[in-house]
């Protein structure tokens, strides 16, 4: 590429030369399929769910009658969409800074010099290889009555014997135990792309903090941190993504109701029980699934102005 | 200046070769996928792993669908319902000397929707009752004749279950399975019960429940045995909640959960939670029904006739008896819950189907079916033909047939069944009383059936 352009330049012509046509059409070839694909499976997608958010839709006869904004207004007096909405956005809230957290500290201990760190490594990545659906068996394996979890606190004391708590049945805790458990499956992950921006940080950063006589804490917060910026960015984002979109943990766990008391039920579980329940309420999905994409878009937004105004100190 | 000029030649026929090679891999995933919604195109493949019947050696007899392909669509089952339907199908092949493809659905009644959206839905398919009323409005479904199809032979509870609103029956019902009560004699015994003190009605359950729990606590410990397992589920509370009322929808299909009678016959369900003495298979950090019995965690369940293989393969330890279900405010039920077969309104091969769904409702075909799966045979022939009556627990069972409603509630019963399920648990919690739960179950499946227009 960078030959053709110099060989434009010397020769002075304008105007592109033969070379460079051949080599955007070959590059366009090359494009071509990725973007037929994106485009039919994902832009033609995204467009028809829009249309299909303004009408009434019966798939089974084919028929779309234009309703104008009657989903949307419907959407906005829906008191179980308010609490899909609130019950994504409370997860959110809980799991992003968590996971957050945790991995950023976990990569900083992981990158220190201390014995065995490949292992603990390996070990701590396991989470993010097993499959969700597995997890959330497990899970509920552990949380159940007569579970691990139960066990452990009628053995400490801290619940009365044959009293466990229904952790999988209560509205109070149901949703807690999925973020527990996408805490822990996410973290690994993100430990591991933090972990692989550490091994790129100049040890003479950390010398000079030793110089300017910083403390452990002090290097952490004021060399590691802001040297991770980028990556914290992009893990926010994808936080905010995946977990205003959680959907499998969350049908797995309810049989695919939302309950118990509508408890686990998200946006987007929500939308597949709209889908492709009984209801035969597309439209009415693809509405609730395009305001779930515009919460994302702005919350995604908000945390990125957030995100960059603090390097500005 | 040579070699560059090769390297760019090189470097052209690279890429040709490599956007061929997509070329071809693209039109080789559409020519599958033809292939795969073609049901008669290129089965070659499928007919060879189907195993010893090829469909050439025919036989003598019929051979009018040589060379053609049926396809069942069906739900996964356990190995003995796998084996039965592969013998339903060996022997449908041998007779007609034509290929069977079953397509098994993991997700059935989601995928199914798929097909019929996409109009790809197999020739026959299974159709739960529960669903029948919804896939009935959707056209996907040819109508029946009564005569070609024996349906007078087949118990008319059944046949009601697959008759559409306009009186046409749409599916020829191929098993029933019903409620019944199991109870652990070692367990009854164990708290110096004997099975005939059961009680026989509903009424006299709470004093004997909380008796018999109290008696378990004892010899076997606090909270270690539960004396009745229950569900909290449309499908096995739905008699007891429309005993004495017009059932749990309206005129148009809506739910109608907060009639005095129906608060009153959730309040029934309650006062048995809230005294202790019925507990779900989650309670026991269980996960159903049959395991808790199973694994003698539980005195007494009510279940249906599946769970008889289960107790004698799994469980065989377990010394269980089976008896009728009580009754409720004097009037006996039971549930049943019964799947047919329905002609695909599309398909290429409506005779086939048809000849499908003679064959495997007939006494030989519920036969087949009926004792290799573990279900009750919907009509009274085939029952008398596998001698039910001979087998104390499938007697219990086939009696309780002409007992028991189906598990229906027009066409959106996931819809009211889900918003039950909902908030039943904080009715069992003693955050919302009786009426309250059933209010906000009604509030939300209709506001459900409203959005869905």
């Amino acid at each position: 590429m960078s030959g053709g352009t110099q060989a434009a330049v010397k020769t002075g012509r304008k105007g592109p030369t033969k070379r460079q046509l051949q080599e955007w059409r070959q590059g366009y070839l090359f494009l071509a399929p990725a973007v037929i694909v994106v485009g039919v499976f994902i832009g033609l997608s995204a467009l028809f769910v829009l249309y299909l958010s303004f009408h009434k839709v019966n798939l089974f006869t084919d028929t779309y009658t234009f309703v104008a904004l009657d989903n949307y207004k419907r959407l906005f007096t829906d008191e179980i969409a308010r609490k899909a909405l609130m019950n994504s956005l409370s997860f959110a809230i809980v799991v992003i800074p968590c996971q957050t957290i945790i991995a950023l500290v976990v990569a900083s201990v992981l990158n220190g010099k201390i014995r065995g760190r490949y292992a603990f490594r390996t070990i701590y990545f396991l989470p993010t290889l097993t499959s969700s659906s597995a997890l959330t068996l497990i899970f509920m394996f552990m949380f159940s009555v007569t579970g691990p979890i139960n066990m452990m606190l009628i053995k400490m004391g801290v619940l009365p014997v044959g009293e466990g708590i229904n952790f999988l049945n209560d509205p109070s805790f149901a949703l807690k135990v999925i973020m527990v458990m996408n805490i822990w499956s996410t973290v690994p992950q993100y430990t591991t792309m933090y972990l692989a921006s550490l091994q790129d940080l100049p040890a003479s950063l950390y010398e000079a903090a030793d110089i300017d006589g910083a403390g452990t804490w002090k290097k952490f917060t004021s060399v590691t941190v802001p040297y991770l910026k980028p990556i914290t960015t992009y893990v926010l984002l994808t936080g905010i993504i995946g977990t205003l979109q959680m959907f499998d943990q969350a049908y797995i766990f309810s049989n695919g109701s939302g309950g118990p008391a509508n408890s686990t039920l998200t946006v987007s579980l929500m939308v597949y029980r709209y889908a492709f329940g009984s209801n035969n309420a597309m439209g009415y999905a693809s509405t609730v699934a395009i305001i779930l994409a515009v919460v994302i878009m702005i919350v995604s937004f908000i945390s990125e102005k957030l995100n960059a105004s603090e390097s500005l100190y | 200046m040579n070699g560059m000029i090769k390297k760019s030649k090189l470097s052209k026929l690279l890429a040709l070769c490599l956007t061929l090679a997509m070329l071809f891999a693209l039109a080789a995933c559409g020519g599958n996928n033809k292939g795969g919604s073609n049901a008669g195109g290129n089965s070659g493949g499928n007919a060879g792993d189907s195993g010893a019947n090829t469909p050439d050696d025919g036989g003598s007899d019929a051979g009018s669908f040589t060379g053609r392909t049926l396809t069942v669509g069906i739900w996964g089952g356990n190995d003995q319902e796998t084996a039965a339907i592969e013998q339903l199908k060996a022997n449908f092949e041998a007779q007609y000397g034509c290929t069977v493809e079953l397509k098994v659905y993991t997700d059935y009644n989601t995928q199914i929707q798929a097909d019929f959206i996409g109009k790809t839905a197999p020739d026959v398919f299974y159709v739960n009752g529960s669903m029948f009323p919804f896939f009935s409005t959707l056209g996907v479904m040819d109508p029946l004749d009564s005569a070609e199809y024996e349906l007078d032979k087949f118990y008319p509870n059944l046949i009601a279950a697959f008759t559409d609103a306009d009186g046409n029956v749409l599916c020829v019902p191929k098993d029933v399975s019903t409620l019944a009560t199991y109870y652990n004699i070692d367990l009854l015994e164990s708290a110096g019960y004997t099975p005939d003190d059961i009680p026989d009605s509903y009424d006299e359950y709470k004093a004997f429940l909380v008796d018999l729990q109290a008696k378990l606590d004892e010899v076997h410990g606090k909270n270690q045995i539960a004396a009745m397992t229950y569900n909290q589920d449309l499908a096995r509370n739905l008699f007891i909640l429309q005993d004495g009322n017009d059932g749990l929808i309206d005129a148009d299909g809506k739910a109608a959960l907060t009639g005095d009678s129906v608060v009153k016959n959730a309040e029934f369900i309650l006062d048995l939670v809230n005294a202790g003495v019925w507990k779900t298979p989650s309670d026991l950090g269980l996960g159903w029904n049959g395991e808790a019995f199973g694994t003698g965690k539980v005195a007494i369940m009510e279940e249906g006739n599946w769970v008889y293989g289960t107790l004698r393969t799994d469980y065989s330890d377990i010394n269980f008896g089976v008896k009728a279900m009580p009754t409720y405010n004097g009037t006996q039920y039971s549930m049943s819950y019964t799947v047919g077969y329905g002609i695909y309104s599309l398909s290429e091969n409506k005779d086939m189907a048809s000849a499908w769904i003679k064959y495997v409702t007939s006494v030989e075909g519920e036969t087949i079916w009926c004792s290799g799966a573990g279900c009750l045979p919907p009509r009274s022939d085939a029952a008398t033909a596998m001698d039910v009556e001979s087998d104390p627990v499938w007697k219990v069972h086939a009696e309780m047939t002409a007992y028991s409603i189906p598990e229906q509630l027009g066409n959106n019963y996931s819809i009211i069944n889900d918003a039950y399920r909902n908030y039943l648990p904080l009715a069992v919690s003693g955050e919302m009383s009786a009426a309250e739960f059933l209010a906000a179950a009604e509030t939300q499946a209709n506001q459900e059936i409203a959005n869905a227009g």
